[in-house]
């Protein structure tokens, strides 16, 4: 319990950042494009299973969707702090709050995947393929044009000889997952399409760029009206946005993410995607709040705010290892065919050793034995240092769980060097921070208006 | 500079439901002190029961008595009195099984989970959600103890070193539920007892007679509240607080793997493990709200369980049950998009087979009831919390009936498809299982302190005479005295 007496906020943290910010968004989003030209140059130049415009293709998804995750972790911090009516947070809610209106400047990201998509190369996604992949052929051309009418042609001539296709595959595994492709992508035609994938992930944008943007908007009229009638407000729109927000990133993470390997499924994918979010967001709220400090932006912050921030990126550490081992050993366990692929080509097999192998126990390591060791210290979520550096390693971890999850479909024999998609997490997380840094301008970077500021300013973890 | 008009406290939303958020609302309401407190909370372990007690320990212990007549028919027949049968070969003890650990989970969740989330309101449900939680797991151990054909040999189920070397299946789940349901007895039952020492404490130097003086006495353990006692109280509870959390995740986990594990299509889902916690949550917290409700009006606790308390659990249980309602969704979802023929005839067969009625009366209690707790009146009202809760716990059990008999009586062998038709002995052990529920439960409420008073008084604004100096708001406090803006304050 608190032994002190009541702090009071500095008057530069009710002022409107202004240009300071928008110098920081300029700088961030020449980080950005610099960024994302690199990766998409060290993708064209990487030696690799495909072309360079095909390895491209994964780089980018993984700096897109690693961004994002960041992006969607703040606005679910947003969103629950709202749902518990938490005090705490007040003094870097803020911070989180203009990472998640930032969601909305990454819709721009998506325009390179449409392209990619409706290019019908098949790359990142094989369900995209204007010509359906048969193995022991060349291909089933579709010319030109790749018209609708022709690939359903196409389908119809792999539904109809699945059965000899299968016979005479029998005993050549390759055989046997190449023309189970061909029938899983035809069977999920409805969901794995161009425009499906367009009307979604619209959809989800829309979706979370009201809700980023009105929950920005919403507390900086606060800090304008005073108003306590906000917050209710705010309060009573949080389970409906959770709601609306669990609902599109499931979705989003299904056919952004999960199509990657159209014949594979599992029901806690979206889940999955959800808790490394919300480490990936964590690690850059407190790395953020770090900098601010440091430039003197932002000094109400103490240390016993960075202690809860600590515990949660603890709590969702063992939450990512909960599920990823959940996931894994049930579809280990149980064995079934069309299940194991995924978990092989990601080196999480005794039996069959490709490049992933170590990586597997690099994650098992990395991602939750010695970030659990390390942060389960109270003194080490109460130390700065230490606090920063636990963050950036998890967001390093977080970055190589979404290059798990994108990469190993085109390559896993052998280990893909990871510059071009290290480069896109950079270029894409600084378009991300750049949007961020963008909302800012506008606004103070405490909420200093909300009526539990005094919780925040006071509080103390016991 | 125009004047906010604030009108939070109307007729419609008394007592401390306030929203308010420039202010944290009482948690005890009243012209409540310590003492009162005690006296509230001690005088129903003192006094001779009121009569509803008698009718409901009546009823309790009868039905008590059924379950163990029906279990020696059991022991003495064998499992054919059962309905099970293949390829139902799982029926009503493993739905009984899961029901009742999932009612169990509310307990520590309150006790555990929100005591490291500082949510101060579960101090005035947390004791007797916690007994709940002790003998909603003795219900639930006590079906696979019988299940398993030659009851007398259940100690095979644990590893001990024998001259035969003949050692349990480690990688059978059931067995992991040994461990997982075995060690969240364990630690429910120490976190329980440990909370509850200052208060027996408090009922042993009340207590007016020598056989309450020596049982509280000898069960307080030495208790006398010197500082050196409470600081090691708190470590005690904060380290077991730490240790239940884990267990309230693991446990339900691994019940789920009891399915899931499996290749068959129903049972075979990835989100099983925090799909069932979530749902054991969700039906734990109906059961909480089932006995508090009437507990709170019958003992007189209406200032110590308030109207908040109420809202509060009931806005736990409509968030756990829209994670139910993910995984329902999901579900359907990835059985379509699978592509495997199997799952979707699972999920069809679910709702439109013959066992079309049990899957909507789960989705109607679980999904579409509760759903009235939106509303801020019906969760003002008790006859709108009891629907929920009630729905709640009707849907719950059928959402494991669901999951063990539509899975399993239409398998991959048309030939073989066969209908479940539960025997009078289902039946009757599954009423008597409340029967040993509610007469512990009753026994509780009787002898032991239903409320943590000590802890309760924690959270009362005279345990905090000197709040003024400090910053934090707490219970009943203004948080909204700070304001460096000039303006904001002449807005006040």
């Amino acid at each position: 319990m608190s032994q002190h007496a009541t702090t009071t906020l500095p008057e530069h943290e009710m002022q409107p950042l202004g240009d300071r910010a928008r110098r920081w968004s300029l700088r961030l989003a020449v980080v950005g494009a610099a960024g994302l030209i690199a990766g998409f140059i060290a993708a064209m130049i990487m030696p690799g299973e495909g072309t360079g415009l095909q390895r491209f293709a994964f780089s980018y998804l993984t700096g897109f969707a690693f961004a994002l995750s960041i992006g969607l972790g703040s606005l679910l911090l947003v969103l629950t702090t709202h749902l518990f009516r938490a005090g705490w947070v007040i003094v870097v809610r803020r911070v989180i709050e203009c990472h998640a209106a930032a969601v909305s400047v990454l819709s721009v990201l998506l325009i390179p995947l449409l392209i990619y998509v409706f290019s019908g190369s098949g790359w990142p996604y094989p369900w995209a393929a204007a010509v359906v992949p048969r193995h022991g052929e060349p291909g089933v051309h579709v010319e030109p044009g790749h018209d609708e009418q022709s690939v359903h042609d196409v389908a119809a001539e792999i539904r109809n000889s699945k059965f000899e296709i299968r016979n005479s595959d029998y005993g050549d595994p390759a055989a046997a997952t190449a023309s189970m492709m061909d029938h899983m992508i035809h069977v999920k035609r409805p969901f794995l399409n161009a425009g499906v994938f367009t009307l979604l992930w619209t959809a989800c944008f829309a979706c979370w760029s009201i809700l980023g943007v009105w929950y920005l908007r919403s507390s900086a009229a606060q800090d304008r009206s005073g108003d306590p009638h906000l917050t209710n407000q705010r309060e009573k729109f949080a389970p409906l946005g959770t709601l609306l927000f669990a609902a599109t990133l499931t979705l989003a993470a299904f056919i952004g993410l999960m199509s990657l390997d159209p014949t594979w499924y599992s029901t806690m994918f979206g889940v999955y995607y959800f808790s490394g979010s919300m480490i990936g967001a964590l690690a850059t709220i407190i790395l953020v709040l770090m900098v601010l400090q440091n430039a003197g932006v932002i000094s109400s912050v103490n240390i016993e705010h960075y202690h809860d921030l600590g515990k949660l990126l603890f709590a969702f550490v063992v939450f990512w290892a909960y599920i990823a081992y959940s996931q894994y050993m049930l579809i280990w366990y149980a064995a079934i065919p069309v299940e194991q692929p995924w978990t092989i080509v990601r080196g999480l097999s005794t039996v069959h050793h490709n490049g992933f192998s170590y990586f597997a126990l690099f994650m098992l390591f990395g991602h939750f034995v010695l970030p659990f060791l390390f942060l389960l210290s109270r003194h080490v979520k109460r130390h700065r240092v230490m606090l920063a550096i636990g963050a950036a390693w998890m967001l390093f971890m977080h970055g190589a769980d979404v290059f798990w999850l994108v990469l190993p479909p085109y390559q896993h024999e052998t280990f893909p060097l990871p510059l071009p998609e290290i480069l896109c997490m950079i270029g894409a997380t600084a378009v991300l921070l750049a949007g961020a840094a963008r909302y800012a301008a506008g606004v103070s970077v405490v909420a200093y208006g909300d009526p539990r500021l005094k919780d925040s300013l006071n509080f103390r973890n016991y | 500079m125009t004047t906010l008009d604030l009108q939070y406290d109307t007729p419609a939303n008394p007592g401390n439901l306030t929203d308010d958020p420039r202010q944290r609302a009482p948690l005890v309401t009243g012209d409540n002190d310590f003492t009162s407190v005690t006296n509230k909370v001690a005088r129903l372990a003192e006094k001779w029961p009121d009569l509803w007690w008698w009718v409901a320990f009546f009823i309790a212990l009868n039905l008590f008595g059924l379950l163990q007549v029906l279990i020696g028919y059991l022991v003495l027949t064998g499992v054919g009195v059962w309905g099970n049968n293949q390829p139902v070969s799982w029926g009503f003890p493993i739905i009984n099984f899961v029901f009742w650990v999932g009612i169990g989970h509310a307990g520590t969740l309150i006790s555990a989970i929100l005591y490291l989330f500082r949510q101060n309101w579960r101090t005035g449900i947390n004791r007797f959600a916690e007994a709940m939680t002790i003998f909603a797991v003795m219900c639930a151990g006590m079906f696979p103890g019988i299940h398993v054909g030659r009851p007398w040999l259940a100690y095979w189920l644990f590893p001990i070193p024998n001259q035969m070397d003949a050692w349990p299946q480690f990688r059978s789940p059931l067995l992991w539920d040994v461990f997982a349901v075995g060690t969240y007895a364990t630690v429910s039952l120490l976190f329980w007892y440990v909370g509850m020492v200052p208060d027996l404490a408090t009922l042993r130097d009340r207590a007016t007679n020598r056989l309450s003086q020596i049982a509280y006495g000898i069960l307080s353990l030495g208790w006398c509240g010197s500082s050196r006692h409470w600081h090691r109280f708190e470590r005690a509870y904060l380290i077991l607080a730490a240790l239940a959390t884990p267990l309230v995740l693991s446990v339900h986990s691994v019940v789920s793997f009891d399915f899931a594990v499996a290749q068959l299509p129903g049972w075979h889902s990835t989100i099983f493990p925090p799909y069932f916690v979530a749902g054991a949550i969700y039906g734990g917290f109906a059961m909480v709200i089932t006995l508090a409700v009437p507990a709170r009006k019958l003992f007189g606790l209406e200032e110590i369980i308030t109207e908040r308390h109420i809202d509060n659990a009931c806005r736990v249980m409509l968030g756990t049950g829209m994670i139910v309602f993910y995984a329902y969704s999901t579900e359907f979802f990835i059985a379509w998009y699978s592509g495997e023929h199997y799952e979707r005839f699972v999920f069809l067969n679910r709702a439109t087979g013959p066992y079309a009625w049990a899957f909507w009366t789960m989705i109607f209690c679980n999904l579409i009831g509760p759903q009235v707790l939106w509303f801020r009146q019906a969760r003002h009202h008790w006859l709108g919390v009891m629907f929920a809760a009630m729905c709640v716990n009707v849907g719950m059990w059928f959402e494991r009936f669901v999951i063990v008999i539509t899975s399993l009586h239409r398998d991959f062998l048309p030939s073989s498809w066969a209908m479940f038709h539960p025997t009078w002995v289902d039946l009757g052990m599954l009423a008597g299982s409340f029967g040993l529920f509610f007469t512990f439960f009753l026994l509780f409420c009787k002898f032991l302190p239903v409320i943590a008073m000590a802890e309760v008084k924690t959270v009362m604004p005279q345990a905090h005479a000197h709040s003024g100096e400090h910053g934090e708001a707490l219970p009943g406090e203004d948080a909204a005295d700070y304001r460096p803006d000039p303006h904001w304050v002449e807005r006040r």
